[in-house]
């Protein structure tokens, strides 16, 4: 079976390697895009509002985003390996309301705060156990834990407001150190550790993966069911430490406030996956987004919108982002 | 005579990457034209360039005189159609509904589907074809031949007005078929060019080009490489053409007599379909398990992956049995598996083709921290190895051509040291060059100590490099044949001999 020689001989791969370069092209773009939007705007509202000049006005738009923010990181957790955790916040305002309502009942606040962990740990059994084991979808199963939980906060509180949190939470969230608050610094630690573990470790990949193709990453040796158990067991974890954060941050629990964290740090997180790592939900994505949205809505509210901005705004922008991200994959496919 | 389908000049390129570097193409009424090319030479480009997936940035597309404005947008109106290996059928509903999909079942008030109108226009296409379809069966139950046969008759449903004037393009129909299987497929393929229309055919498979084709266009990176009547052409001047090289051979040379040892042993394995398998296979042996489609190959390859798991059996690696039925165990007493449905368990498209090559083996890069670099140098030479095409590994998956694609998942499983290498159609939709390569990787591991187990209907493939080839027929084992005694014909027949 030997051929004869015809044609002219083999081309080489010279330009194999030129590829690559030109590739990091529109890449480098799209990875930066949203940054880059997020300084324009910023830039924008420092020339035409002069309030926007104080350095006071930035570290307080910062700080007071720090709750959403981690709650945003926290959920990038799940949505990492495909599936959804909506019982974030719930969990966070149950766990405060535990830990404040045993700490008045005069239990040790050492006691008080193991009590919250293990309610998280319980949501996180649950969530995973239905999901995982069972196979039940995901929206559906956080969506009855975060109503269960809604409910249960209510019970813990007998329905009502309830001040005067341990002094030591405040402390540990509200004091400053190079005049930041720890609660921002908490939110940039926890960024910093999802980035290292998303982009720097074998689980952090093997996440992805799961999110993307379970199949093949089960036949690549991945043991797909026990990461997707970790996740949800680990997003309830951090949401009911986040209950302790949330204690110190305002002192006071509002069994009823739980909803209004739903929203906002999905958005947040689906617009992270627009930049950065592009396609993928990813730590430093999920805080330039958070703080794109903040400075855009603080802008709008400082030329005279009101409140509701935030709403509409973080609304639109959970839908922008999906939509955005759908197209750049869509493009992406074609471009083969 | 008018073409059916002309094209001069196209070129189309990605950054620095000239994919279509102007191409000429000229394919008459009633002709079957092979187009070939080893993967990444454009074909799928020229292919998406008609379907108008792509814009190209320069050309002329004619179909019989009548050019064809560019980017395309309704191909169909020009009496064009492509059909992917892919078919693209939704399992759980009929052949009917399937069939009319495509051209919106030619609804016009209200959206309201004709069922009696829809039933009389399958009937008829069905009855020119010759073809026989149960038009209320659920497309699941249908043979791989029939899936990729429907593929073709939706297409001509959808050139409606243009029968007997259309032009099919068909982009690797039988590339996972078996040899009785194609046969089917290659001749409704005559029949259709025998009504009048042009076909294109798309494939590696020289012998059926041989045996179909009346013309044949060779490529060769983005440049018309051959163009001429197929006949003028044996098998080893077509690869010639398409590699601008000789290969010396196909096939790998024979593989080494294998070791005494028992590396693999399995007994009673039974699932759904597949009852009390058995095989005691040795260190560096080679073995081939084939039987017409569907007769519980797909599901033993899943067994003995422990990607599924079976009723009863077990699975023993070097005399000790497997603990579990998962992936994770499989791949930790070294058994490969390279899937047959690589867009389902090959990889993960969106992912780098690095990505995918380095997940079985992470771990190893991290210290704790993956060492980035490391990885990407790693997947560069493993890919290197494969000659993917463009080298070019942090590119996404999914922007490779289907038989580079095939390259990066058989990478993902060549760079452990297996104790079993188990392949489901490993060379699917890979030229001949490349397939050469991905056989020579095949034989190095056996000769390493793998014990090797292929799962194909390509028999010639077989019958190169087997020690031995198993036949299953309804998930038993029917017959094994040794390697003094392989042979095309033996191996058709046997897989014939209980259906």
């Amino acid at each position: 079976m030997t051929a004869t020689i015809t044609g002219p001989n083999r081309t080489d791969p010279p330009r194999e390697a030129r590829t690559r370069k030109r590739f990091s092209g529109p890449h480098v773009l799209q990875k930066y895009a949203l940054l880059g939007i997020l300084l324009l705007l910023l830039g924008t509202f420092m020339v035409i509002i002069p309030a926007f000049r104080s350095w006071g006005l930035i570290t307080s738009m910062i700080n007071s985003q720090s709750i959403i923010l981690l709650l945003a990181l926290i959920a990038t957790i799940v949505l990492r390996t495909g599936g959804f955790d909506l019982s974030i916040s719930q969990t966070m305002v149950a766990s405060a309301a535990l830990c404040i309502v045993l700490t008045k009942a005069g239990l040790p606040l050492v006691v008080a705060i193991g009590c919250s962990i293990l309610l998280g740990a319980v949501v996180g059994v649950v969530n995973a156990f239905l999901i995982v084991r069972i196979g039940v979808d995901s929206f559906i199963v956080t969506l009855g834990s975060f109503s269960a939980l809604a409910g249960a906060a209510y019970f813990i509180t007998d329905s009502s407001i309830v001040a005067g949190a341990p002094v030591e939470l405040v402390n540990a969230v509200r004091s400053q150190l190079l005049g930041i608050p720890l609660v921002t610094w908490y939110a940039w630690a926890l960024a910093v550790i999802l980035w290292f573990v998303y982009q720097r470790t074998p689980v952090g990949r093997y996440m992805v993966f799961i999110g993307g193709n379970p199949d093949a990453a089960r036949l690549a040796g991945i043991q797909v069911q026990r990461v997707r158990f970790g996740a949800y067991l680990v997003s309830a974890l951090l949401s009911s430490l986040m209950g302790l954060v949330f204690l110190g941050y305002f002192g006071a629990v509002d069994p009823g406030v739980g909803s209004q964290y739903l929203l906002q740090p999905l958005a947040a997180a689906f617009l992270g996956t627009t930049a950065i790592v592009v396609g993928r939900f990813n730590a430093v994505g999920t805080v330039v987004a958070l703080y794109l949205l903040i400075v855009g809505i603080t802008g709008l509210q400082v030329l005279g919108a009101q409140t509701w901005v935030t709403n509409v705004f973080y609304g639109l922008a959970l839908m922008i982002a999906v939509t955005a991200s759908k197209l750049a994959g869509r493009k992406r496919r074609i471009a083969g | 005579m008018i073409p059916a389908l002309s094209i001069r000049g196209l070129a189309k390129s990605y950054g620095a990457v000239n994919a279509l570097r102007g191409v000429d193409l000229e394919v008459q009424p009633g002709e079957i034209h092979g187009l070939l090319g080893q993967n990444g030479c454009g074909k799928s480009t020229l292919v998406k360039s008609i379907t108008g997936v792509i814009a190209p940035d320069a050309g002329e597309i004619a179909v019989y005189g009548q050019v064809v404005v560019t980017p395309v947008v309704h191909p169909h109106q020009y009496g064009l159609a492509v059909v992917h290996q892919d078919v693209g059928l939704a399992d759980s509903m009929t052949v009917l509904e399937n069939l009319g999909v495509t051209a919106s079942y030619g609804t016009r008030a209200f959206g309201i589907v004709n069922e009696r109108r829809e039933r009389r226009i399958a009937n008829d296409l069905l009855a020119t074809l010759g073809l026989t379809f149960d038009l209320d069966a659920p497309v699941r139950l249908l043979t791989p031949a029939q899936r990729a046969m429907m593929g073709i008759v939706r297409a001509l449903r959808d050139l409606n007005a243009h029968q007997g004037s259309a032009v099919l393009v068909l982009d690797e129909p039988t590339a996972a078929l078996g040899r009785d299987e194609s046969d089917q497929v290659l001749d409704l393929m005559r029949k259709v060019a025998a009504a009048g229309s042009a076909v294109v055919f798309i494939s590696h498979r020289l012998n059926e080009v041989t045996a179909t084709c009346d013309a044949v266009t060779i490529m060769r990176d983005g440049l018309v490489a051959h163009t001429g009547p197929a006949h003028e052409l044996n098998r080893e001047q077509m690869v010639a053409h398409m590699l601008g090289r000789t290969i010396e051979d196909f096939f790998p040379p024979p593989p080494r007599r294998p070791a005494d040892n028992v590396r693999l042993r399995v007994r009673d394995l039974t699932g759904t379909t597949v009852t009390g398998f058995e095989v005691d296979a040795r260190a560096g042996e080679i073995i081939g398990i084939t039987g017409l489609a569907g007769m519980g190959q797909a599901e033993l390859v899943r067994l003995l992956a422990a990607a599924d798991s079976p009723t009863r059996g077990t699975i023993a690696i070097d005399g000790t049995d497997l603990k579990a039925f998962t992936p994770f165990e499989a791949m930790r007493r070294g058994i490969s598996f390279v899937p047959g449905n690589r867009h389902r368990d090959g990889g993960w498209l969106a992912a780098s083709a690095a990505e995918n090559v380095t997940l079985p083996v992470l771990t190893r890069f991290a210290r704790p921290a993956l060492r980035l670099r490391a990885e990407r140098q790693y997947a560069r030479e493993k890919l290197a190895l494969l000659q993917l095409r463009p080298l070019a590994p942090e590119r996404l998956m999914s922007s490779f051509s289907g038989g580079n694609q095939q390259k990066i998942v058989f990478a993902k499983w060549l760079q452990t040291e297996p104790t079993v290498l188990l392949l489901e159609e490993p060379t699917q939709g890979v030229d001949p060059g490349a397939a050469r390569e991905l056989l020579d990787q095949v034989v190095d591991a056996a000769t390493r100590g793998a014990t090797v187990l292929i799962f194909s209907g390509d028999h010639e493939q077989l019958v190169e490099i087997c020690h031995r080839v198993i036949v299953l027929s309804h998930g038993r084992v029917i017959s094994e044949i040794p390697r003094d005694q392989l042979s095309e014909e033996r191996l058709i027949a046997a897989s014939a001999s209980d259906a």
